[in-house]
């Protein structure tokens, strides 16, 4: 999973959630990533769902 | 066929098509797409002298053609400039307005003319309402094309193969299976289903059940092996109270001068018992489990690796504490 911080590299604010987004003709997911405040700061994209959710516990719901 | 039809593979060269032809071939295909000619079947195209009205236009265009029944749209090309103009005139009565409002729409023909390519753009009215004065101009040479409304083939976008679309790919461009054209300046992307990547879609959630069906079993097999290890605790626990207070109750009744040797051998016992269940690591392991069930309903495990670690240090704490046979054990209090 790789996840693009478009200001830093997160340490300082790093993602605290995400939306995720399965683009079929790449095949992979993609989505944005909100800080505390819900604030976008980054993207990230991924070819597995659960490497995603290991990092965002509950995105995909319950 | 008769001399004014034209092809819109090979266009018959009538003076009026040559001359049409001479502004910009892509006009007829502008034509088919916008308005639906189909320049296989006869159509009429007649020069229209300017200046001129829209009556003449459709008169010239033949009895034949009736606006009610037949499609027309008029070309025009002033001297000097080199934009071809056509509008639809499908819309009986036609007047000034209803030709306005179709220049409304022609957006769509400007950006599908330049999508596709063509160098010269269906002009559009928006800028300044030029129809008319090229209408009344003298030197803006103009034609009118009409076909019956029977005849007309509605435009369909050629089918293209996903290959070829990536031959045409230059090095380094970014591979997008879907065509876009843009219909009234809004994009409508044409996907291409069938390079859609579904197999990794179905792979991952594959991936992803497995996975959750692996959870949810360890899950029931750690709750399993908690509900066993909290249920062998409590009995210790309790046996070990009882132990408790039956010293208590004997060192309280028994005057320690005639002790007999009967309570000797029951204090003995019951000392063995209580130095076998460990007072001070029971006490501990009641700790240590309370602060793990605190940190559970805290959600303070953030992984589950976090939590089985935790978990696994209270069960080998017990299992040293407690004796091997909780049975044996409780029958020696």
């Amino acid at each position: 999973m790789k996840i693009d911080y478009w200001y830093g590299d997160g340490r300082k604010n790093p993602a605290v959630y995400a939306d995720c987004t399965f683009y079929p003709n790449e095949g992979i997911y993609r989505g944005n990533v909100y800080d505390a405040d819900g604030n976008i700061i980054g993207d990230y994209t991924s070819a597995d769902s659960i490497e995603i959710e290991e990092r965002f516990p509950g995105i995909f719901g319950e | 066929m008769n001399n004014n039809t034209v092809t819109a593979t090979k266009p018959t060269a009538t003076p009026e098509a040559a001359a049409i032809l001479a502004i910009n071939p892509a006009i007829f295909k502008g034509l088919h797409i916008k308005l639906g000619f189909d320049f296989q079947q006869p159509v009429t195209i007649r020069r229209i002298p300017a200046p001129f009205t829209i009556k003449k236009a459709w008169k010239l265009a033949g009895a034949e053609h009736d606006p009610a029944t037949s499609t027309a749209a008029i070309i025009m090309r002033d001297t000097g400039n080199t934009y071809g103009i056509y509008c639809d005139l499908h819309m009986a009565p036609i007047t000034a307005d209803n030709l306005r409002d179709d220049y409304d729409d022609h957006g769509m023909s400007y950006s599908l003319g330049r999508a596709h390519g063509y160098k010269t753009v269906f002009s559009t009215f928006y800028a300044k309402g030029t129809f008319h004065d090229l209408r009344k101009s003298p030197t803006c040479e103009a034609w009118i094309i009409a076909q019956h409304n029977d005849l007309l083939k509605p435009w369909t976008e050629p089918a293209r193969d996903w290959t070829e679309r990536q031959r045409d790919m230059t090095p380094g461009e970014h591979p997008q299976p879907c065509r876009v054209y843009y219909a009234n300046r809004r994009p409508v992307y044409l996907i291409d289903k069938s390079n859609y990547r579904l197999d990794a879609r179905r792979e991952d959630l594959k991936r992803r059940a497995t996975k959750l069906r692996a959870d949810r079993q360890k899950a029931a097999a750690d709750a399993a092996t908690r509900a066993t290890a909290t249920r062998r605790y409590n009995d210790l626990l309790k046996a070990f109270n009882a132990a408790k207070q039956r010293i208590v109750t004997a060192l309280v009744n028994v005057d320690p001068l005639t002790l007999s040797p009967a309570t000797v051998a029951e204090l003995e016992t019951i000392g063995k018992a209580v130095g076998e269940y460990a007072w001070k690591g029971l006490s501990g392991a009641a700790r240590d489990i309370n602060q793990f069930e605190a940190a559970t309903r805290d959600n303070k495990f953030t992984t589950p690796a976090r939590y089985d670690a935790a978990y696994n240090e209270i069960i080998d704490k017990l299992a040293a504490i407690l004796p091997k046979d909780a049975g044996t054990a409780k029958e020696a209090v």
